[in-house]
């Protein structure tokens, strides 16, 4: 197989590695995903086959571009796990970028080599892998079924897609309140947190009890998805207990915390 | 591979046997070479809303509709159907059966994401993506895992979800469906270039592929995120290479690909790599005494050394607790043998009559049909097939044993099917074609109907649980089920506001997801006893300190509901597994409140985490 520069996969190779930097660059994640698709599962494959050679039917052929760009996806990732830097975009896109130019230069290299033995030397062309065993047709009736045949599938997929997220998010939602207290490290300081995941904002009492000093009560509004914090010091042994009135129903109508003061 | 085997002929008045005459097609329409133009797109069409029809099943089960079971079943029966005609109508175009198995494998797995879309639920997953947060996280590969030590050690799938999170900017959450969706799908198609390379007859490699893909572990276990499921395409795609340099494409490039995968498959799941180097053993000595392969025999033993080499070295390096990881179970399993007998109920714990129908029936009928190729083939002098079939009924005895006998039978033996099933599809395939030659005119209603039972117990013997098999409300200690908001923000509680890897113990359920999404230590152990006595116990004390417990989760659900149906038990290694009369005393939780010492951390009106130290339980002087 010999490349040749207006080789058709060649330019594919670099208009979707461009797309790929211009994506990272703009910082456009819808780009990165149709440019780094291709990037990451076809064209490391490819560039595997070709260079061992390898032209089996249509179905393994496409099984195993999918396997080898799957492993030297992985092989980058080990790599740049090695490197100072660590496993980062950049990293696993350079070493990615690297693989690519020494498989392209490897396939151009045996390729040579190859064509000097051959009479013909055909070149590497996106065809190869769209070999096709069913004869063509060129009736109406196909096309007509097909259209309609996208048009069902793309409707039922979008509403699969649409029903079980909204139901898994409409029941899977929280819709309580999370109290909790932590020491703070090696200090006398201890948090009290107070998560509101009831869905909307919430209207709580809270009562703390300390050590000597006694029990004090106050109310706070705590917005949805936000977070009350307040910091107690603590320099006297006993407990602390702090009881949070108000949010979803609980079994005992409070939720409480508790620490212990040596 | 199977020289012997029966092929297509076009003239079918010779005097052979109806083995190997099995010109005679499996489809319904004798004279019919070519499905019709439109019969495609219908089938797609149809496939697509078969999942359609799942998702809404799905979703009128989180409302507790009564109607969703039968939805679900339609369903997936029209899924079935539509796939099962497929094969039989379209039995001469490669691509048509090829598109049709490849099409049933994707749908399958849009039924799995559809089973949760918005998170990963099943606990194997959980433990999986920790090791790929870990990752994320430090930014370099083995990072630690509690729930299951060994993941870290065979990166392969959580590199790649780390991969492709990183080069193409998506969550984590959809890497991982990327990772398993293409995991699930190459698993298939090389199963059927597998099955297309040893039986000849793209008709039957299709009705191989489905019976592989019908298996009770294909549907929703190789369709998670876990290392087994990327490991088995790796596995199967090495055995193509194999076998094709058996049947005489002795080039360095089969060579040099087989050894890759072999490097793959052992950086990703240990048992899928032991099991893929025993058969390529086994195939070097099976091709180094049948003169037809003698020629090859240094090619495949090179391969087989290859994978050997690279298991030892990577386990000598990498990943050296994978011994006593796999010791355990395997101990474990031969000691159970020992009290052989005693799971008989094992199988079907739990399951409906008609789900305990169509369990065994996935059981007998593969045997059934195994056994019977094994024998007219046997009878017909055809030693290579006798042989196959022979085999492959050993091999699914021994599942079977092993699901009866052992005291986790249901899971080795749904495991080790995943395995055999390579091998037994085969056999099945071929006899499939065997009943085609036979019945003739009725072959293809028979077929189905062996199909159909292969199918449905697959779904009914495999995974979700049959209480879980819809989506629904939260079932404590549960497996998918106990997966809910509560245990979901009260992990990500602790790993936001704990040092990560303090021992916790729980119910089931809660361990599960505060062992992997908490990054705590989920402690396996006895010691259920300290959530059922009412109050403090120097013997409770004792089992605490003997496991270094720190924290205690309690859920008050434990109150309210009665365990799952299949295991009987709130815990791991329940002291009552099996003997509830009810639920938890709340006196048995509410006694955490009240002894002294013990601080409570959390609460969220369900949830609350004890810590432990300094109390009476950490102490026993106090």
């Amino acid at each position: 197989m010999l490349i040749r520069p207006g080789n058709l996969l060649l330019l594919l190779l670099a208009a979707s590695w461009a797309g790929l930097l211009a994506a990272f660059l703009l910082q456009a994640t819808t780009f990165k995903i149709i440019f780094g698709l291709p990037v990451v599962l076809v064209f490391p494959g490819v560039l595997v086959l070709h260079l061992l050679n390898l032209h089996p039917k249509p179905l393994e052929r496409w099984a195993l571009v999918g396997v080898a760009s799957l492993a030297v996806l992985i092989g980058s990732v080990m790599v740049s796990s090695l490197t100072s830097s660590g496993i980062t975009s950049n990293s696993i896109l350079r070493i990615l970028a690297s693989v690519t130019i020494i498989l392209c230069a490897s396939n151009f290299i045996a390729s040579r080599s190859r064509s000097r033995s051959m009479a013909e030397s055909p070149t590497i062309r996106i065809e190869t892998f769209l070999r096709r065993d069913s004869e063509s047709s060129t009736h109406w009736r196909p096309v007509i079924a097909w259209c309609i045949s996208g048009g069902v599938i793309a409707a039922s997929l979008f509403g699969a897609i649409w029903l079980s997220t909204a139901s898994e998010r409409a029941t899977s939602a929280p819709d309580f309140t999370q109290l909790s207290m932590i020491h703070q490290g090696d200090s006398k300081v201890y948090r009290i947190t107070v998560i509101n995941l009831e869905g909307s904002e919430t209207k709580y009492q809270l009562e703390i009890s300390l050590p000597v000093t006694g029990t004090t009560l106050q109310t706070i509004t705590v917005e949805a998805q936000h977070t009350y914090q307040k910091d107690i010091v603590v320099d006297r042994p006993g407990e602390i207990v702090a009881r949070l009135y108000g949010g979803s129903a609980t079994g005992n109508g409070y939720r409480q915390v508790k620490a212990v003061i040596p | 591979m199977l020289s012997k085997f029966p092929r297509t002929r076009a003239n079918t008045t010779n005097s052979a046997t109806p083995l190997e005459s099995q010109s005679r097609p499996v489809s319904a329409h004798s004279g019919v070479t070519q499905p019709p133009a439109i019969f495609l797109p219908v089938a797609f069409g149809a496939s697509a809303i078969a999942v359609l029809l799942i998702a809404t099943a799905y979703a009128a089960a989180r409302d507790q509709a009564g109607w969703a079971p039968y939805l679900y079943w339609t369903g997936e029966l029209l899924l079935f159907a539509t796939a099962t005609i497929v094969v039989l109508v379209a039995r001469k175009s490669a691509t048509t059966l090829a598109s049709a198995v490849l099409v049933f494998n994707l749908a399958q797995y849009l039924v799995k994401v559809f089973y949760s879309p918005l998170r990963l639920k099943f606990p194997d997953e959980l433990q999986h993506e920790q090791s790929a947060l870990g990752i994320l996280a430090t930014r370099h590969l083995f990072p630690p895992n509690y729930s299951l030590p060994i993941s870290p050690l065979y990166p392969g799938l959580e590199a790649a979800a780390v991969g492709f999170e990183n080069v193409l900017g998506l969550s984590l959450h959809v890497c991982e469906l990327l990772v398993a969706g293409l995991a699930h799908t190459l698993l298939a198609a090389g199963a059927l270039v597998l099955f297309r390379l040893v039986i000849k007859r793209g008709d039957l490699a299709a009705l191989g592929a489905l019976v592989y893909c019908f298996g009770s572990y294909q549907a929703f276990y190789n369709s998670m995120f876990i290392y087994q499921a990327l490991a088995l395409p790796f596995a199967v795609l090495l055995f193509v290479q194999v076998v094709a340099i058996l049947q005489g494409e002795r080039q360095v490039g089969r060579l040099v690909t087989a050894m890759s995968l072999s490097a793959c498959l052992v950086i990703t799941h240990h048992v899928t790599a032991l099991f893929a180097s025993i058969v390529l053993v086994i195939i070097t000595i099976f091709a180094a005494f049948r003169p037809a392969y003698r020629a090859s025999t240094k090619w495949v033993a090179a391969t087989a050394l290859a994978s050997i080499v690279f298991l030892v070295a990577w386990v000598g390096s990498v990943a050296r607790e994978t011994l006593s990881y796999l010791s355990e179970p395997f101990q474990e399993f031969l000691s159970s043998f020992n009290s052989a007998g005693s799971n008989l109920a094992a199988p079907v714990t739990g399951q409906p009559f008609i789900d305990r129908v169509f369990t065994y029936s996935s059981i007998a009928v593969p045997l059934a049909l195994l056994s019977f190729l094994t024998i007219v083939s046997w009878r017909r002098k055809q030693i290579g097939i006798a042989t196959l079939a022979g085999s492959a009924t050993a091999l699914q005895l021994a599942v079977v044993a092993i699901r009866f006998a052992a005291s986790n039978g249901q899971e080795l033996a749904g495991r080790a099917q995943n395995f055999v099933s390579l091998y037994t599809a085969i056999g099945l395939a071929m006899c499939l074609g065997l009943v085609a030659s036979l019945l003739q005119r009725n072959a293809p209603a028979i077929i189905i109907g062996i199909l159909s039972v292969l199918f449905v117990g697959g779904i009914t013997s495999g995974w979700p649980p049959e209480y879980e098999r819809l989506p629904g409300s939260y079932r404590i200690a549960a497996f998918e089920s106990a997966i809910d908001s509560h245990a979901v923000a009260t992990s990500e509680w602790a790993r936001n506001n704990l040092s990560p890897g303090n021992r916790f113990a729980s119910d089931f359920g809660n361990l599960a997801v505060i062992g992997t999404l908490g990054n705590q230590f989920p402690v396996n152990s006895p010691y259920s006893i300290i959530f059922y006595r009412n109050s403090f116990d120097p013997r409770d004390a004792a089992v605490v300190q003997r496991d270094d417990i720190q924290f205690l989760l309690v859920d008050t659900r434990l109150t309210e509901q009665y365990p799952p149906p299949d295991s009987y038990s709130y815990f791991i290694d329940d002291s009552l597994a099996g003997r509830h009369q009810t639920p938890v005393a709340p006196g048995a939780l509410r006694k955490f409140r009240d002894i002294g010492g013990i601080t409570c951390l959390f609460d969220d009106g369900t949830v609350q985490i004890y810590g432990l130290r300094g109390s009476p339980y950490a102490d026993s002087t106090r």
